[in-house]
């Protein structure tokens, strides 16, 4: 049986992975895509806990998670939808008119 | 298997918000006079605001409870929204491209997940409320790309952010969840009273109160709040300034009170600097701003470190002045956001300060207005500012924290200065624009007096409302721990 040390060595490397995503990648799709992975990341950290600690808990909170990251999703990309389509970016170094 | 107390009867205001919201998702596109939805909304709040009273307390699942704490506190977020439906009806009167249903529905979802939030018995429920109480809010800044194209903007980098806080708020639920193995307020509490792995929960904690520190635009995550307070619609920034924080606040010293009350002290600790970096911060880049509605958005980060204050010394008395802090700043920038709006229906260019000038000749009766809210926010006596600004530094030089309490009586010294340069602008420079006065509905002149009336009255005689907030707290206390 895997270590329950290993899943959370991958959540902790999948979170930092999207963290680094949010920060240096300029395309907003790609923006979206690490926000997705940082949630898929606390998605393994909670079935992880869940499976070793034979607790429910965990698992009822991976569903509330899936429909969250969907909605996010759903939130995120219509806003990258509707800024593509009035004003033609989609990177991040153009969304720059508000500043100060 | 624990029983379930499936009790509808705690849960029926959430419920009619909630029908209330899905109804204006359904039927908005068959109604072609608009203005329905402004009624329903108005007769929705004062509905719900009588039957707040009789709501009887008790739990819907070990998830929602509805207690003292709760009950109060939706009794003013509902009086808060009240003000707030007004605000966005006398704007949308004349921007009626944005003029449907679903703002108002948007709008009473917000207020849905902040009830939830306030109600909630665990972390899931929270943070659950916590998201409903913003994603809203991200629709609605959006729809302002009507007028005003850039404020797509605006709201994607409030989105990034929002999103980025609360991964982080699930993080700190992944790390509760491992140390104590449930998500429950009252058990985390008891784990945390044994006192064992002390360290682990206030890493814990820590990236909880980054989530939160998003939520409130705190000092090190702050730079969302100018672009997306300048990128919304004018009744948006009042509730994203006033209603969300207050919501917000009352939501971290609840879990502060019911889940972590055994190191309340080194919270406390934490949130020191962050408090003191936001009013600096926050009065300092509040100066240089040459847009109204930027200014007061550093203007309501400086506001929150203060409220912040009272949680330093981890006395109960403290959080309730915190919660008296939120209450006083709701009223304050929704009375301004009511002067703004006014103005801004007439004249598009209102929000540059310099155009501001000679406004005392021209409109004297909001002017003075103005000048109310503006000394309230600068904390001049005798208004409502003034005295949460005082109570808030007692209980912070009681707890022994005098150094702070100068730091921060020095920073408001900063911070009253913006404040105090729209006021010169407006009473005495030479008017270089010309305003037209325009008609004013009744229920939104109601809305301006109210609020200019409570901030009078809570800066003269703050008794009775201090001693209701701390009562509160008191009740909810006894409740909470003297059963054990």
């Amino acid at each position: 049986m895997i270590p329950f040390e290993y899943y959370v060595y991958l959540s902790l490397l999948l979170f930092c992975i999207g963290l680094v995503g949010v920060m240096l990648r300029r395309n907003l799709i790609i923006l979206l895509v690490s926000l997705e992975i940082m949630m898929n990341a606390l998605i393994v950290l909670f079935s992880a806990i869940s499976r070793y600690s034979n607790d429910t808990t965990g698992y009822v909170v991976v569903f509330f998670l899936i429909a969250l990251a969907a909605a996010e999703a759903g939130v995120g990309l219509s806003l990258v939808v509707l800024l593509y389509r009035s004003l033609k970016k989609i990177y991040t170094e153009d969304i720059n008119y508000y500043r100060g | 298997m624990v029983g379930l107390n499936l009790n509808v009867g705690a849960f029926f205001l959430e419920l009619i918000l909630l029908v209330t919201g899905l109804f204006f998702f359904l039927v908005d596109r068959f109604i072609s006079r608009k203005s329905y939805a402004f009624w329903i909304c108005l007769l929705l709040c004062i509905f719900s605001g009588f039957i707040i009273l009789f709501i009887p307390f008790g739990e819907f699942t070990k998830a929602f409870r509805n207690d003292f704490y709760s009950a109060t506190l939706k009794f003013l977020l509902i009086f808060g929204f009240f003000f707030v439906v007004i605000l966005a009806k006398e704007y949308l009167v004349t921007f009626r491209a944005l003029e449907y249903g679903e703002f108002y529905g948007l709008l009473i979802f917000s207020l849905f997940g902040s009830f939830i939030m306030l109600s909630s018995q665990d972390f899931l429920t929270l943070f659950l409320g916590l998201e409903l109480t913003s994603i809203p809010i991200y629709f609605l800044i959006a729809t302002n790309f009507l007028y005003q194209r850039r404020s797509i903007e605006g709201a994607i980098k409030y989105f990034i952010v929002g999103a980025l806080g609360s991964l982080f708020f699930i993080l700190a639920l992944g790390i509760f969840y491992y140390l104590s193995g449930s998500l429950y307020f009252d058990i985390i509490l008891t784990k945390v009273a044994q006192g064992d792995r002390r360290e682990e929960f206030l890493a814990g904690i820590v990236f909880l109160l980054v989530g939160f520190s998003i939520k409130l635009s705190l000092v090190p995550f702050h730079m969302w709040a100018p672009d997306a307070y300048e990128a919304s619609p004018v009744p948006v920034t009042a509730y994203l300034a006033g209603f969300i924080k207050f919501a917000v606040l009352s939501a971290l010293i609840k879990v502060l009170i019911i889940a972590f009350s055994p190191i309340k002290d080194d919270v406390g600790q934490l949130l020191l600097w962050v408090a003191l970096l936001s009013i600096l911060v926050g009065s300092v880049l509040a100066i240089i701003q040459e847009n109204l509605i930027r200014l007061l958005a550093y203007s309501s980060i400086a506001h929150m470190g203060y409220a912040l204050l009272g949680l330093v010394s981890g006395e109960y008395v403290g959080y309730g002045f915190s919660i008296f802090y939120g209450f006083v700043y709701l009223f304050m920038t929704l009375g301004l956001f009511s002067v703004i709006i006014y103005l801004y229906r007439y004249n598009r260019n209102i929000l540059e300060i310099s155009n501001l000038a000679g406004l005392a000749k021209e409109l004297p009766l909001f002017s003075f207005m103005a000048l109310i809210f503006l000394f309230s926010l600068a904390g001049i006596p005798p208004t409502a500012g003034f005295m949460a600004k005082f109570y808030v530094f007692v209980v912070l030089i009681k707890g022994g924290f005098l150094i702070s309490a100068v730091l921060g009586l020095l920073f408001s010294v900063i911070g009253a200065y913006p404040y105090l340069r729209i006021l010169k602008v407006i009473y005495m420079d030479r008017p270089s624009v010309s305003f037209n006065r325009g008609a004013f509905s009744f229920l939104t002149y109601l809305a301006l007096y109210i609020s200019a009336f409570l901030v009078i009255l809570l800066g003269i005689y703050p008794q009775p409302a201090i001693e209701f907030i701390q009562r509160t707290l008191y009740l909810y206390l006894t409740f909470q721990f003297l059963h054990f």
